[in-house]
């Protein structure tokens, strides 16, 4: 039985220069993933391919259709219009509800009941004890802090933090406030657990130790758990014994048009960015794995660098940033 | 119930912003209740003021003589219980010239039956000096004025004017000046519609009026300055009734019968009886008829400070909404993360307005507290400041309901400011806000 079903998941999103829209991309084309019950799946893809933004919207915390708004000047009139940030379509059922359905307090307390979030960087409140962190979904619920803070001990306990249930975030190490917020994510026995890079700010050593304890729950809890992850290779090697049943790959076929990161290392001119299409000015695309990134000015000059992070922030000023001369060695 | 969302609140709203606004809350009480406290007590010396201006009935006949004027007034005393007193008067309008005059010292030497007076330096050095006041005018206008020539019986009149006198309450010490002869002149106040009387100390003034004599008479008087002594446009001269007639040229008259009630503010049904009763001929006013402009403007200046205080509680909200969303801003992130653990909106909504509840109800029972002790210490230690502007007997004057309603607005502009950042919390992208923390 399937716990989590998307159906033809589209996300676009409309890249602007701050006055006129440069070019749409697309995230998601007509995205289908179905997970069982008890499912351990780790989400893989090169950075910027969206599992983070799947993620999000499995969890509803993000909308699947239109998001954010931006002003641009439409080029037919002169005229100010605004655009939505993303947009996008499809279906995410999660055991039986639609989520985008899902409104206000229904959805607050679907997400509470259902759904426990684990983040890279852990997420807790600072000014709040581990015991308080733990306990905050379950008060949430209109539990009593009584049984709340129970709970959350009991919690602690098995996640050997039994000594820091009163310590504030600031002093716990980084697998510990990892593991605090692993018992925050459990505290309501949550059906499916999405946890965004839940090893991504660990030490090697501990990593380790996270993903042997999300077996664990998957084990003894039968707790569906989707992971997203950048440790593709080492979860590779682990696949037997942490018994992680699948790796779901997002598709980039928007960004690549269907073509795998290797393809794209080894001929990356074959490549079309379908969201620069009938645009004369440069533009920017990217794409690629976490190590390296092709990019396409679209006057037919691609180039490759370092640092996706960095160009995704400065976009726009991508044409900007770089020199005729580094364009032209690209395509020498 | 709300006890979770107001752990939450301390851990989301900085105690810093807290205590802020709980101090802007504390002051703005206190100010409120010290502003309302002064307000009733120079609303209530107003009151006395028109009281002690103004007989409570006036009945008004032209051609009585005295002694007419002083039977009808016996009569309508005996008629109605009602009527504490009742004295004729002489009220008239004149043509005048007032000047604001300063008191200075001259140093004179009789000379053919008469002075001639020196300034100080200038006098000449044996000669055998009488030290004389004079006057220096400093400002001059001609205008009309109401005499009023009331009666006095041992020291005291139907309307209570003493009352209204700045400094010496006694009459007869109003009798201390002399005209240019060393004459002394008739005791008299003269009435200046102005708003904060004698805020700057007791005035001189010289009046002259052409008295129906040859030569115009001068008056040196103690200016006592009211509000809502005006009548029509002319300001008011008050003197004896003796000295009326003879300022006057009008011996043996009167054409007012002034009337002092038990209950003032049964004037108006008194004067009804009493106009049925004694017949045509008689003009009957009332001091709420005499007052009723006065009042007027009161209600305007109690209207104005409501508006000011509002406006000023309006920049208060609008600064305590921008606090508040600049603490939305700042913790953005905290809020993702709370609603990526399902929290409801009306839990969002609870945690800002328990916390500005819980500010807005401190600083109203402190700044009551406060404003209490501080209307205290302004009438002690400003207690000469406020006599000098009008407010006569200086006291804490605060209602019950009074109170009620300042706390209450307080809390409702506590609350409602609490409804625009808790409405952006709710709003707040939280995809953005896990990005930020």
């Amino acid at each position: 039985m399937n716990i989590i079903e998307i159906k033809k998941l589209t996300r676009i999103y409309n890249i602007t220069d701050g006055k006129e829209l440069r070019c749409k991309q697309m995230l998601y084309k007509d995205l289908d993933l179905s997970i069982s019950r008890g499912e351990f799946v780790a989400i893989v893809g090169p950075s910027g391919c969206g599992k983070t933004t799947l993620l999000n919207i499995i969890g509803g915390l993000d909308s699947i259709g239109e998001k954010g708004k931006i002003k641009i000047i439409d080029k037919a009139n002169g005229n100010e219009i605004m655009i939505p940030e993303a947009e996008g379509d499809g279906e995410v059922i999660i055991g039986e509800e639609d989520i985008a359905k899902l409104k206000g307090n229904r959805k607050a307390e679907f997400i509470n009941k259902n759904i426990g979030f684990i983040f890279q960087f852990h997420h807790l409140i600072p000014e709040l004890t581990a015991l308080q962190n733990v306990a905050l979904p379950m008060k949430i619920q209109g539990k009593s802090n009584r049984e709340a803070h129970k709970r959350a001990l009991e919690l602690l306990e098995e996640m050997g933090l039994s000594g820091g249930a009163d310590k504030k975030p600031a002093v716990l190490s980084g697998g510990e406030k990892q593991r605090v917020a692993i018992a925050r994510a459990l505290i309501n026995n949550p059906k499916i657990i999405l946890a965004d890079e839940p090893t991504g700010s660990l030490h090697p050593e501990l990593k380790d130790e996270v993903i042997e304890l999300f077996c664990k729950l998957n084990r003894e809890k039968n707790v569906t758990i989707l992971m997203v992850t950048h440790d593709r290779g080492s979860l590779y090697d682990r696949q037997q014994r942490l018994r992680i049943h699948r790796f779901f790959k997002l598709p980039v076929e928007s960004n690549m048009n269907g073509r795998t990161d290797d393809d794209l290392k080894k001929s990356p001119e074959a490549m079309e960015c379908p969201s620069c299409k009938g645009n004369q000015d440069l533009k920017v695309a990217w794409c690629g794995d976490s190590e390296v990134y092709f990019c396409e000015l679209c006057k037919g000059i691609w180039l490759h660098t370092h640092g996706l992070g960095e160009i995704r922030d400065k976009s726009l000023d991508f044409d900007r940033m770089l020199s005729p001369q580094s364009i032209e060695n690209f395509k020498n | 119930m709300g006890m979770f969302e107001f752990s939450l609140s301390r851990a989301i709203i900085k105690s810093k912003y807290t205590i802020i606004l709980t101090i802007g809350a504390i002051v703005g009480v206190t100010c409120l209740i010290v502003i309302t406290s002064l307000f009733n007590n120079y609303y209530l010396t107003s009151e006395r003021i028109f009281m002690g201006i103004h007989p409570h009935i006036c009945l008004q006949k032209e051609g009585m003589t005295e002694q007419e004027a002083q039977a009808a007034a016996r009569r309508v005393k005996e008629k109605f219980p009602a009527v504490a007193a009742a004295e004729p008067a002489l009220y008239r309008q004149v043509p005048a010239v007032i000047s604001k005059v300063n008191k200075k010292k001259f140093f004179c030497v009789r000379q053919n039956g008469g002075f001639v007076c020196y300034d100080e330096q200038k006098h000449p050095p044996d000669a055998d000096l009488v030290p004389r006041f004079g006057f220096t005018i400093v400002e001059k206008r001609k205008t009309g004025i109401l005499i009023k020539g009331i009666s006095v019986e041992n020291n005291e009149t139907v309307s209570g004017i003493k009352k209204i006198i700045n400094g010496s309450t006694q009459l007869d010490d109003l009798e201390l000046n002399a005209d240019e002869n060393n004459n002394p002149l008739p005791w008299s106040l003269y009435m200046q519609q102005d708003l904060f009387p004698g805020a700057l100390g007791l005035r001189d003034f010289l009046i002259q009026f052409p008295g129906g004599g040859d030569k115009p008479i001068h008056f040196m008087q103690r200016g006592t300055l009211g509000m809502g002594t005006q009548k029509g446009k002319y300001p008011l001269l008050v003197m004896s009734l003796k000295n009326a007639q003879e300022c006057l040229k009008s011996a043996n008259t009167a054409n007012t019968i002034e009337i002092r009630l038990r209950d003032p503010y049964a004037a108006e049904t008194t004067a009804r009886d009493i106009a049925r009763w004694i017949g045509t001929g008689y003009t009957i006013e009332t001091w709420i008829q005499y007052s009723r402009a006065s009042f007027a403007f009161l209600g305007i200046i109690k209207i104005m400070i409501l508006a000011i205080l509002f406006s000023i509680s309006i920049v208060a909200a609008i600064g305590m909404v921008s606090t508040l969303t600049l603490i939305v801003m700042q913790n953005r992130g905290k809020i993702a993360i709370l609603k990526s653990m399902g929290i409801k909106n009306s839990s969002i909504y609870k945690v800002f307005i328990l916390n500005t509840s819980l500010t807005g109800f401190i600083g109203t029972t402190v700044g009551t507290a406060l404003g209490y002790l501080g209307s205290h210490l302004a009438i002690r230690y400003f207690g000469e400041n406020l006599r000098k502007l009008g407010i006569t007997d200086p006291r804490i004057l605060l209602e019950p309901r009074e109170v009620l309603i300042i706390g209450a607005l307080v809390m409702a502009l506590f609350v409602l400011t609490a409804i625009i950042p808790s409405r952006r919390a709710i709003a707040a992208d939280i995809v953005e806000g896990l990005q930020e923390q």
